[in-house]
């Protein structure tokens, strides 16, 4: 008897550590105070850059390395993600996916996996979506950028490499498996509302790059955490609608005046949008909200 | 009350002769004088090249084009110790009906192979020495390009001229952070649309790889140093000798 309760002490005790370390390693929390100041101090933030600080979130992980190691890792992403790319990272932890350093600082070697980043697409305009929290890259220096041609009036065509090694060369050979490349993970980035892999590219290779899809991404980010999450899921469980809703500012518009019932609806007539057209699943959730 | 029936006889007979299957050729020959004559005039052999044309023979075969035409006038050049082993992957692929883009003995492209690459043609022997001054292996004629705009070869140009020392270095230290820039460039150049093999794109070698290795050729677009899809560099003995019959 007093056996039985010193094994089911122990086992308490034994819970108390591991299960919360476990809890712990893979949280997520708003930007600390410092971590903002040192942001916008080394000009990794501006006011120019497309979503506030306030709207990121600071996740916390658990990962191996490809040592087997386990390690403890650090990442950005947009708000509405938080939960979700958690739990990426969670069932990459238990299929002992390996990972390149996950990190918000700058890491010495090519070896990294990271989220927000506010700088431009590659080779073109505008903001890429790794400027809203919206994009992870993940090993980079195993799953290689190969793109931006540039050709010039003698006729050469030289693009890019990034990162620019070796190394990365021999990643572009995709049908030699070696461990860390993201072919084994793109279902899990897929369930995580990253729907769009940079390896299915078609003038470009990003087999680092998994992003929330663009015209998604311009609808999610003027949405609250809670209503963004809710509607990233949806665009995962109806592939097909997410492809047909576009930036129609008339999505804002219902969200901005209906912002308690707008989720209810939009859950409702979402999946329509995949046999029916834009403009006639917005009617019927306006006529859904304005008369309710 | 003749016109129908002379109008409808003519359509059959079109028909029929669309439909008629062409008899398949899978021929090798020795280099007849004409054809030495135009290698040497053309520039695809010269002297100093490292095989000799007695060496060298012509391959005819019959293979489909992009539009699932087939054709029965394929020609290479080839060392002729491979002639066989190669026409048992030209009548693998023809069973496959995997499309091949203009077979070329490169007579009409005056030997430049990059002229020829740009125009998406399939050769086999071209004479020709890289920068190191080594005969690439083309120029033994033990060598296969397939399709080079769905196949292209990445190249890679370290931007600073000790990067070759990485290849060494790097199994013992990470190299490639003293060497922050490079580029890549694509051959052929209008290959760029191919780099993503995922795609499979008509006319892109992954699926018949199997064909070549069987007949003991290795495909360079499995290495991981220089990743080259169109190429296949014959070297290992055949198994099978014996002379593919035409069918």
């Amino acid at each position: 008897m007093r056996y039985h309760k010193l094994i089911k002490v122990l086992g308490i005790a034994a819970c108390i550590t591991t299960c919360i370390a476990q809890a712990e390693d893979f949280s997520s929390q708003p930007l600390p105070a410092d971590l903002k100041n040192q942001i916008m101090k080394t000009g990794d933030w501006t006011s120019k850059c497309p979503v506030p600080l306030e709207r990121l979130s600071l996740l916390t992980v658990n990962y191996y390395d490809f040592k087997k190691e386990e390690k403890v890792g650090k990442i950005i992403v947009f708000d509405s993600l938080a939960n979700l790319t958690l739990e990426a990272f969670k069932k990459m932890y238990e299929m002992h996916y390996p990972l390149e350093n996950v990190t918000i600082d700058n890491p010495a070697t090519n070896e990294e996996t990271a989220g927000f980043v506010c700088r431009d697409i590659v080779g073109g305009d505008g903001f890429s979506q790794h400027a809203y929290g919206l994009a992870i890259d993940v090993n980079v220096s195993r799953n290689p950028y190969i793109g931006a041609f540039v050709v010039k009036e003698n006729g050469e065509v030289y693009g890019s490499l990034i990162p620019p090694s070796m190394t990365s060369y021999a990643y572009l050979n995709r049908k030699v498996v070696r461990p860390g490349m993201n072919e084994q993970i793109v279902d899990v980035m897929r369930q995580a509302g990253f729907t769009r892999w940079g390896g299915n590219w078609e003038d470009r290779v990003d087999y680092q790059h998994f992003e929330v899809p663009k015209n998604i991404g311009l609808n999610v980010i003027y949405l609250d955490k809670e209503t963004g999450e809710a509607f990233i899921k949806l665009t995962i469980l109806y592939p097909d609608s997410a492809k047909r809703m576009s930036n129609d500012s008339r999505w804002y518009y219902l969200y901005k005046l209906y912002p308690q019932k707008y989720l209810q609806a939009l859950t409702e007539f979402f999946p329509l949008l995949s046999t029916q057209d834009e403009n006639t699943v917005i009617h019927k959730i306006y006529e859904r909200l304005s008369n309710s | 009350m003749n016109k129908p029936f002379i109008f409808l006889s003519i359509f059959f007979i079109s028909i029929n002769a669309q439909s008629l299957p062409l008899p398949a050729v899978f021929k090798s020959e020795m280099l007849t004088n004409q054809i030495r004559t135009e290698l040497i005039q053309s520039g695809v052999w010269k002297n100093g090249c490292p095989i000799n044309l007695d060496d060298l023979q012509v391959l005819t075969f019959s293979y489909y084009d992009f539009a699932g035409q087939p054709h029965t006038d394929g020609k290479i050049i080839l060392n002729k110790s491979i002639a066989t082993a190669t026409l048992h992957v030209f009548q693998a692929l023809y069973a496959k009906h995997f499309p091949i883009n203009s077979p070329s003995t490169l007579i009409s492209y005056q030997g430049s192979w990059r002229e020829a690459e740009n125009r998406n043609v399939t050769y086999g022997f071209v004479c020709y020495q890289n920068r190191n001054g080594n005969f690439i292996q083309d120029s033994y004629g033990t060598s296969l390009t397939i399709n080079p705009v769905q196949n292209p070869e990445i190249v890679f140009i370290p931007t600073s001229r000790y990067a070759a020392l990485c290849t060494v270095v790097n199994h013992f230290m990470n190299c490639d952070q003293f060497f922050p820039s490079a580029k890549v460039f694509v051959l052929p150049v209008n290959g760029i649309l191919s780099i993503n093999r995922s795609l499979h794109l008509k006319g892109m070698v992954e699926d018949v790889v199997t064909i070549f290795s069987n007949n003991g050729f290795t495909w360079q677009g499995d290495s991981l140093q220089r990743i080259n899809w169109k190429k296949f560099n014959y070297s290992q003995p055949s198994v099978n000798n014996a002379i593919p019959q035409a069918n």
